[in-house]
C-alpha cells in the first residue's frame, strides 16, 4: 500500500513539533506548516534542524513495518510516533509482526517524562504530562483491538 | 493556470492565517486540543494568577506554582531547586528585570503550546504543563516544569 501524507495536513498544528512529509521540504515550507510564530529565536532553529533530520528517519522505520498492511491511520500513529522517541524499534518491530496489541501496549509506555538535575542525574518522579498522554492516546488508537 | 493560480492563493491565505494570526479564541482551542476539552480555562487562569503573583513579587505564591525539584537555568547556569524554601532564596536571582519583563509582557494569544507544555517568552524562558494527578490523566495540576533565565 502506499501511504500518503496527506492526512497529517488535515490538522497541521497537531501536536507543534512533528510533521509527516514524504519529501524533504524547505524551510520556508516549515514555517508555514509549523505554529511558530517567532521566526528568529533558538527554539525555532532547534525545531528545523530536529524536523528536517527527521523524515528520512521516519521513512526507514515506516519501511521496516512492510510485512503487515497497515490503515492509513495506523501509519499517521507510528509517523508522528517516531517522531517523538528516540528509539521506536520495538514498536515498528511489533507492528512489522501484525501484533497491533503490544503495539498499541508499548506505545503507551512512552509517556513518562524525567527531569535531570545539573549534572544529568534523574531527579524526582517521573511524570505524565496531560498533553503527551494525549498524544499518545491518539496515536495508538488505530491499534486499539476491541 | 488560472484554476492552479486560484488554488495556490487560496492555500497561502489559509496558511498564512493559521500560522500568524492570532487571538484568546485560538489559543482556547489550540490548549483544548492538546491538554484535554474545556481545559483552556484552567491554563488561562493558571497565567493570570502567575503574572499577578510576580507582578506584586509575591514569592510564596510563585513558588506554589513549581512541580519540585527543578533544574533552572540562570545565566546559561543550572541550578538545582529542591523544594519551595530554596525556590523562595533563590528567587532574585532567577526572576531578572529582564525575565520579569518578559513573563509580564506575555499575552494569552500568543502563547506558544506543544505536547509538553505552554511556552512564555520568545525563547522559552518559562514553561508550565499539566502533570496527571490519576494514572488515565483525567486529573492534572498545571505547574511550572523549566525556567531558562
Amino acid at each position: 500500500m502506499d501511504y500518503t501524507f496527506t492526512s497529517c495536513f488535515r490538522n497541521p498544528y497537531r501536536w507543534g513539533s512533528a510533521q509527516l512529509l514524504k519529501k524533504r521540504p524547505s524551510f520556508t515550507h516549515y514555517n508555514r506548516l509549523f505554529n511558530l510564530r517567532r521566526v528568529d529565536n533558538a527554539l525555532h532553529r532547534y525545531v528545523i534542524i530536529h524536523i528536517t533530520s527527521h523524515p528520512f528517519q521516519t521513512e526507514k522505520y515506516s519501511d521496516k513495518a512492510q510485512n503487515h498492511r497497515l490503515t492509513q491511520a495506523q501509519f499517521d500513529g507510528l509517523v508522528s510516533f517516531s517522531y517523538n522517541v528516540s528509539n521506536p524499534s520495538s514498536v515498528m518491530a511489533a507492528a512489522d509482526r501484525g501484533d497491533m496489541k503490544a503495539v498499541y501496549d508499548k506505545m503507551l509506555q512512552y509517556i513518562y517524562v524525567y527531569k535531570h538535575d545539573s549534572k544529568g542525574h534523574k531527579i524526582g518522579k517521573p511524570t505524565i504530562l496531560a498533553p503527551l498522554y494525549r498524544r499518545r492516546l491518539e496515536e495508538a488508537a488505530p491499534f486499539r483491538q476491541e | 493556470m488560472l484554476k492552479k493560480l486560484s488554488v495556490a492563493v487560496l492555500f497561502t491565505l489559509c496558511a498564512s492565517t493559521t500560522v500568524y494570526a492570532s487571538s484568546d479564541r485560538e489559543t482556547d482551542a489550540r490548549l483544548d486540543t492538546l491538554m484535554g476539552s474545556a481545559s483552556h480555562e484552567r491554563f488561562h487562569d493558571f497565567l493570570n494568577q502567575l503574572q499577578k503573583a510576580i507582578a506584586d513579587k509575591d514569592k510564596k505564591a510563585v513558588a506554589a506554582t513549581v512541580d519540585y525539584p527543578l533544574t533552572i537555568t540562570v545565566n546559561h547556569k543550572e541550578i538545582d531547586i529542591a523544594d519551595d524554601h530554596a525556590f523562595i532564596k533563590a528567587y532574585d536571582k532567577i526572576f531578572t528585570d529582564r525575565l520579569v519583563k518578559i513573563i509580564l509582557d506575555q499575552k494569552y494569544a500568543d502563547l506558544f503550546a506543544k505536547d509538553t507544555g505552554v511556552m512564555i517568552g520568545p525563547h522559552g524562558e518559562l514553561w508550565f504543563s499539566g502533570i496527571c494527578t490519576v494514572k488515565d490523566c483525567s486529573k492534572f495540576d498545571i505547574k511550572i516544569m523549566q525556567i531558562n533565565n
